[in-house]
């Protein structure tokens, strides 16, 4: 008898499957030759045939497609995602020096969106129908709303150049994650507050918190102990996919704050038509996205132990 | 009540399944209703009583086709002649219908109740559009209902009148059957015995023959002819209403009985009620032998070794234990 | 001996279509050591009755206009917030109609036990959960499966219904408010429910008041019984006195409505809908389906009356 945890990882597989094969027919789907396209990117000008040629053979692009195909996959499983064309370095050592980067900015703006929808969500919801309620649902259909590289660059203007508080690029010291974390956080925790909001509404009708209240508990341990926790179900479910839309932001912050970074990568390795370090990249991103969402998905029955018995 | 069969059940099995995965290959099964045989007359009132998860309702539905049958067979007469598969279809949509237990959730809120009740009208007959707002409004005055009363929404009745409504639509193709699966069971106490008096009194008038499903069994008492007693599955115990309630053989229609609270202060405290230990077992996992073996008072070794069958102990009054052959 | 004295209770509801008159001007007390029976149907006021007592409907939309609720000298409505708490948590306990909403679906049953076990006593994390564990035995579970740690969605309707009386009794209150408490059950459980309840009041001395619509489970275990209709008590008398001698038309008319087994006798009803509690009365709220009613009855409310000794009716009769 498999159970439920084991049976979500072997889940896993399939997906990733199927993402390695729209990975690796971007190269071979996308009109004109490509290695010319790479070429042309990389040294500029007009290549030689037996350049093209060459790179033809050292990419093994003469071979037949299932043959390319499994030499990708097996490649990729042991750690060898190809050459950057115009970096010359081997793509998985750029994506490991590139990573933390990231890693750390997504983060840092889901904790940051934990934060401000989880408070604006409560204080929406408790004093509902005031102003502060008002207040808070305007905000955060604000921040549902923007566009990311606007929000930065309004960040930017207010806090670096007019206060000068928070520098506007680079990677240099925690002063510079701030304003990234907060743009790419400020979006995410609008849809969280929102969730909260009804999630907790709802909760606070339900006959168990009626319970709580005839046990003679004190309001704020009704809300921190009954209400919440179960308030919070539906926002944990959507954070796997929240944390994906940090990569994806990612790309849009890194670049509007000139961060290094996976996202800064894909951007520039578009730039460079250099399909190798694109493909690297964005399979790296997917399997990343794969790995939190499973994460989440085994962490969900800890929140709501109804899941278990499934 | 006659002895024309209308309806034949044999050895019938409607199993959920509840298997989860697509690494499962073990099957699991809730046997909502596990090896039931019996026929239902013509314009008889059968009460088909127990508690929940007995399946009743699982055995109301399938006799209306509305759920899958795993093994066994549901075969209806016109006459003492068998409908054969083919015309089956055709004959159930006209003859069978069902009056839900729930009025609030079974009456569409975005249809005025004249269109509710007139649309099995619009599906099965080709009647002209003012006979069939002519035939709406009549039944609307069979159920009690003032005719007037066609173009207004759900949400404006109670519960009682909306359950008149779901009777009137179930009446609307003239059926021969009809299940009624609860059908006051939502209602207040005042108002049930109001929709009890119109049901039976509706019965008489029309020759219906009903399945009425309640667990209550002061209700069923009133309105049935014959009574079948479920527990996990199956038929325990069945016979007149007489029988069952005067000379009750199976041990948890004797149980059944003792729990039903009397409005009777005397007679209420006087009684020594037989209190049953435990819980319903699981039905996708029944007990060895007689379901009934893990709860039953009378119980003996041999209840779990092999299943009680139905047996007559006279004239249509039939028990399924062991303790009693 | 009286318990607690409810004077004048006025309580309303003030919704989209209007407002709902929930309680009106009702009166009555709950002596020492009873088993009190409030008997009514949808609409009639029964539970908003006793929770508004102790502060439990929601304020808004709920209101409470007028009354008194005394209670050990002192006046519930007019405690403060720590002493409101503290007579939730040591003086009343509550079972409701159905434990699978009324339980904590994320927290585990036990926890849930515990968590009003240390309101009261000073008791240590460990003490608590035997002490539960005690409780839970003592209701009839043994979760001999999950050793204790199960939820609420684990256990059956009948065990949950424990649990929920094990924790309303937890700190020995002076008063039980079971509302429905086994009208969500079915019959052979109800059974079991029933014994528990009368057990454990010949073990623990407390008042209990039993809310329901069933007759026949208000017959077997109330020793005075309330009736009410559209938020106005209509009679009130002992047990045995009211089901043999009934006075108010509803309240005959509602023994009239169940069918009684191995009984010929044909019910009746009441004609007509339930109360939707809209209309502010005037009149009798019961003149409308009553099927003696006179002139007068739509032009007055009828005071209760007092019959004879406790006996008390609303009504022209």
């Amino acid at each position: 008898m498999i159970n439920h945890t084991t049976k979500r990882i072997l889940e896993v597989i399939p997906v990733l499957l199927i993402v390695s094969v729209i990975v690796f027919s971007m190269m071979h789907l996308l009109p004109g030759d490509p290695t010319l396209l790479m070429l042309a990117g990389a040294e500029g000008g007009s290549i030689p045939q037996e350049r093209l040629n060459e790179l033809r053979e050292i990419m093994g692009l003469n071979k037949p497609l299932y043959e390319q195909y499994i030499n990708f996959i097996t490649n990729a499983l042991s750690g060898d995602l190809g050459t950057s064309i115009r970096l010359r370095t081997p793509v998985t050592e750029v994506l490991l020096q590139k990573i933390p980067y990231t890693l750390m900015l997504s983060l840092l703006g889901l904790i940051f969106s934990l934060i401000l929808g989880v408070f604006i969500g409560l204080i929406a919801a408790l004093f509902k129908d005031t102003w502060i309620d008002h207040f808070s649902m305007t905000l955060s259909l604000i921040g549902v709303s923007m566009p990311i590289y606007w929000l930065g660059l309004l960040l930017i203007l207010f806090f670096s150049i007019n206060l000068n508080i928070f520098p506007s690029s680079g990677a240099t010291g925690w002063k510079s994650i701030v304003l990234p974390a907060l743009t790419l956080g400020f979006v995410s925790a609008g849809l969280i507050s929102r969730l909260l909001r009804s999630s907790l509404l709802e909760v606070l009708n339900e006959d168990y918190i009626r319970t709580a209240k005839g046990k003679g508990l004190t309001n704020t341990i009704i809300l921190i102990k009954h209400a919440l926790k179960n308030a919070m179900i539906p926002v944990i479910t959507i954070l796997g996919l929240q944390f994906g839309n940090m990569l994806a932001g990612a790309v849009v912050t890194e670049t509007v704050f000139s961060r290094p970074g996976l996202g800064r990568l894909v951007v520039n390795g578009i730039l460079w038509k250099d399909y190798p370090l694109v493909q690297g990249t964005v399979l790296f991103i997917a399997c990343i996205y794969v790995f939190v969402n499973l994460f989440v998905d085994i962490s969900y029955s800890w929140f709501d132990p109804r899941i278990k018995l499934k | 009540m006659t002895t024309n069969k209308l309806i034949k059940i044999e050895d019938l099995k409607v199993f959920y399944d509840t298997s989860s995965s697509l690494f499962n290959n073990k099957k699991l099964y809730v046997k909502a209703v596990n090896d039931v045989s019996i026929n239902i007359y013509e314009k008889e009132t059968l009460g088909l009583v127990g508690e929940s998860g007995c399946g009743k309702s699982t055995l109301g539905r399938a006799i209306l086709g509305l759920r899958q049958l795993h093994q066994g067979s549901i075969n209806f007469f016109e006459n003492g002649e068998i409908i054969n598969e083919k015309e089956y279809k055709k004959f159930n949509k006209k003859n069978n219908q069902i009056i839900f237990q729930d009025p609030f959730s079974s009456l569409n809120p975005r249809m005025s109740v004249g269109d509710i009740v007139k649309e099995p009208l619009d599906i099965h007959t080709k009647l002209k559009s003012i006979e069939k707002t002519d035939r709406v409004k009549k039944l609307f005055q069979m159920v009690g209902l003032d005719a007037s009363l066609i173009h207004r929404y759900p949400h404006e009745f109670s519960g009682g009148q909306r359950q008149r409504i779901g009777i009137a639509r179930a009446l609307a193709v003239s059926p021969k059957f009809i299940v009624c699966d609860e059908p006051i069971s939502a209602l207040d106490v005042s108002i049930q015995a109001q929709i009890i008096k119109l049901l039976k009194k509706l019965q008489l008038e029309l020759g219906l023959t009903l399945l009425f499903i309640s667990h209550d069994l002061s209700v069923v008492w009133y309105i049935a002819d014959r009574i079948a007693v479920m527990y996990l599955g199956k038929i325990v115990e069945v016979g007149a209403k007489k029988d069952i309630f005067h000379n009750p053989k199976h041990p948890y229609t004797k149980a059944l009985l003792s729990s039903i609270p009397v409005p009777d202060p005397l007679e209420e405290r006087k009684r020594t009620k037989i209190i049953l230990e435990g819980d319903v077992p699981n039905p996708a996992n029944p007990p060895e032998g007689c379901v009934f073996s893990t709860r039953c008072p009378n119980y003996e070794t041999d209840c779990s070794l092999s299943e009680p069958m139905l047996s007559s102990i006279n004239n249509k009054h039939l028990v399924a234990c062991h303790l009693i052959e | 001996m009286s318990l607690l004295k409810v004077v004048n209770l006025n309580v309303k509801f003030n919704i989209l279509d209007g407002v709902v008159n929930a309680v009106n001007d009702v009166s009555f007390e709950i002596n020492t050591n009873e088993i009190l029976g409030i008997v009514g149907e949808s609409g009639s006021g029964k539970s908003v009755t006793f929770l508004s007592l102790f502060g439990l409907i929601p304020q808004p939309p709920g209101e409470i206009i007028s009354g008194k609720v005394i209670y050990k000298s002192e006046n519930i409505f007019e405690l403060n917030n720590k002493k409101l708490l503290k007579l939730r948590s040591e003086e009343i306990g509550f079972i409701y109609q159905d434990p699978l909403t009324s339980l904590n679906p994320v927290i585990k049953i036990i926890n849930q036990i515990i968590e009003s076990l240390v309101l009261s006593k000073n008791i240590s994390k460990s003490d608590a959960f035997s002490e539960a564990k005690k409780l839970l035995n003592h209701v009839g579970i043994v979760d001999i499966t999950n050793n204790y740690n199960s939820y609420p969605h684990q256990y059956s309707g009948g065990m949950r219904q424990r649990a929920m009386i094990a924790m309303a009794i937890a700190n020995n209150p002076n008063i039980l408010i079971a509302d429905e408490p086994t009208t969500a059950l079915d019959v052979t459980i109800q059974s079991q429910i029933i014994d528990l309840i009368k057990k454990l009041k010949n073990e623990i001395e407390m008042s209990i008041v039993w809310i329901s619509h069933d007759l026949g489970v208000i017959a077997g275990i109330a020793d005075r019984v309330i009736v009410m209709y559209a938020g106005y008590i209509v009679e009130e008398a002992p047990v045995f006195e009211l089901f043999k001698n009934p006075k108010h038309p509803y309240t005959k008319g509602l023994l009239n409505s169940v069918p009684r087994i191995n009984s010929n006798k044909v019910i009746d009803g009441i004609e007509g809908i339930p109360p939707d509690g809209l209309k502010k009365h005037v009149c009798c709220p019961f003149s409308a389906r009553c099927s003696s009613v006179m002139d007068k009855c739509f032009n007055n409310i009828p005071p209760l009356k007092i019959i004879n000794n406790d006996h008390r009716v609303s009504c022209f009769l």
